[in-house]
C-alpha cells in the first residue's frame, strides 16, 4: 500500500532527526577493529551449562554482575561488584594457567594470580575482556562483556 | 558465539522438484557483497569493516533504541555488539546473513541491559496492537522543526511498544530485510509484513484523524 510506504519514509526520517546514532558511536564502531586480535583463540561466553555462547550469566542486580567464559580447556568465573569509580573484579581461572591481563577499550593491565587461579582488578564501566595465557603458552581472549 | 539463523534461500534449496532442479536460487547480489565485506575484515581490511559499519551502524542503534534504552547504554550495546562481531567475524558460517546476526546481537545485549536496569521490556502480542495515551512532548520532539514531522513523531508514541520497535527498527537506514528485522526483534519472520500492516494501518488511523495524511502525500511525495 502507497500510503504504508510514505508513512514508514516519515517515520524514517523523523527518527533520523530525534535520534540519529551520534557520531561517536560510528566512530567507536568504526574503532573496534583495532581491538581484533588473530593470534589468540576465543574463549567465549557461556549461559548456564550449555556450551553455547550466548550472553551474561544471571544478573544479580544493577551493582553485581556474573560471568562465565569456557571451553573444554579452561574455565573463567568472573564477579563484578559496581564501586563508586568503577568495577571491581573478583575471578577465578580453573585450568592451567600462566599469566591473565584484563583489558578495556584503553588499556590492557597484567593481573596477579595466585595458586588457586584467583586474580581481581578495578576497571571503569564498559566493555571489558581477559586475555589469559596457559601454561604451556596457549593464549585465549574471552568474549567482551559490558560493564 | 551467537549461532547464525538459516537463510530462507538455503531452506528453499532442500525443496525438491522440476521447478528447483532446473532453477537453483538466484544469488543475491547485495548478500555477496555484505559476504565479500565480512570476508575481506576477516582478512584484515579497515576499509572493508568500515563498510559493514556504514551498512548497519544504524540499524543496531535502531535495535538498542527501540528497547528505550538511554542514549548512554544504546551506545554500549552498539559498542558491544561490535566488538562481538570483531571477535566473531572468523568463525561466521553465513556471512551474508551479518545483518541479522548483529541485530540478534544487538537485542540480546540490549534485552540484558534492560534487565540490569530493572526495565520491563513489554511483549504484547500482535492482538495487543493498542494505542498508548497520548504521550508528552518530548526533548526529542523539540527537534522536530516542522509540525507536520512533531504531530508524526507524537502519534509514533502512541503506538505500543511492539508497533514501535517494529517501526523504529524497519526504518533504519539502509532499510532492513524482513529477515534480519525478524532476528533483531525475535519475531517471526512471517509475522514481520502482517504485524508491520497493522501497526502502519493504526498510525495512519491517528494520522488520518490528525489531517496529516492529506497534506503529507500531497506537498511531500508530490503523489
Amino acid at each position: 500500500m502507497i500510503e504504508h510506504e510514505v508513512v514508514l519514509l516519515a517515520v524514517a526520517d523523523v527518527f533520523d532527526q530525534v535520534d540519529p546514532p551520534p557520531a561517536h558511536v560510528e566512530e567507536a564502531a568504526r574503532a573496534a577493529f583495532t581491538t581484533r586480535t588473530i593470534d589468540e583463540e576465543l574463549l567465549p561466553l557461556l549461559q548456564g551449562q550449555q556450551l553455547t555462547p550466548v550472553r551474561a550469566q544471571p544478573v544479580l542486580d544493577d551493582a553485581q554482575r556474573w560471568f562465565s567464559f569456557a571451553d573444554n580447556r579452561l574455565e573463567v568465573e568472573v564477579g563484578a561488584r559496581r564501586e563508586r569509580h568503577g568495577w571491581a573484579l573478583v575471578g577465578q581461572v580453573t585450568g592451567p594457567v600462566d599469566s591473565v591481563w584484563v583489558q578495556t577499550l584503553t588499556e590492557l593491565v597484567q593481573v596477579d594470580v595466585d595458586d588457586l587461579g584467583r586474580f581481581d582488578a578495578t576497571v571503569s564501566a564498559g566493555p571489558v575482556r581477559l586475555k589469559l595465557q596457559s601454561e604451556g603458552g596457549r593464549r585465549v581472549r574471552t568474549d567482551w562483556v559490558t560493564l | 558465539m551467537v549461532p547464525d539463523p538459516v537463510p530462507s534461500d538455503v531452506r528453499a534449496s532442500g525443496v525438491s522438484g522440476s521447478v528447483a532442479q532446473a532453477a537453483p536460487p538466484l544469488r543475491d547480489p547485495e548478500a555477496d557483497v555484505v559476504a565479500a565485506l565480512v570476508a575481506e575484515a576477516a582478512a584484515g581490511s579497515q576499509q572493508a569493516w568500515d563498510g559493514i559499519v556504514a551498512r548497519y551502524n544504524r540499524l543496531v542503534w535502531a535495535v538498542a533504541r527501540s528497547f528505550r534504552l538511554t542514549e548512554p547504554d544504546a551506545a554500549d550495546v552498539v559498542q558491544t555488539t561490535w566488538l562481538r562481531l570483531v571477535e566473531h567475524l572468523d568463525g561466521l558460517q553465513q556471512p551474508e546473513r551479518v545483518g541479522a546476526w548483529l541485530g540478534t546481537t544487538a537485542r540480546r545485549e540490549a534485552l540484558r541491559l534492560a534487565k540490569v536496569r530493572g526495565q520491563a521490556v513489554q511483549r504484547s502480542s500482535d492482538a495487543d496492537l493498542v494505542l498508548l495515551p497520548d504521550a508528552a512532548p518530548s526533548i526529542e520532539e523539540s527537534l522536530l522543526t516542522r509540525e507536520r514531522d512533531a504531530q508524526l513523531y507524537r502519534a509514533v508514541l502512541q503506538l505500543n511498544d511492539r508497533c514501535q520497535r517494529l517501526l523504529r527498527v524497519l526504518s533504519a537506514s539502509p532499510p532492513p530485510r524482513y529477515e534480519t528485522v525478524s532476528e533483531a526483534l525475535g519475531l517471526p519472520v512471517g509475522s514481520i509484513g502482517p504485524t508491520r500492516g497493522r501497526c502502519l494501518d493504526k498510525l495512519r488511523k491517528v494520522l488520518d484523524e490528525q489531517g496529516w495524511f492529506g497534506e503529507t502525500t500531497t506537498i511531500e511525495t508530490g503523489i
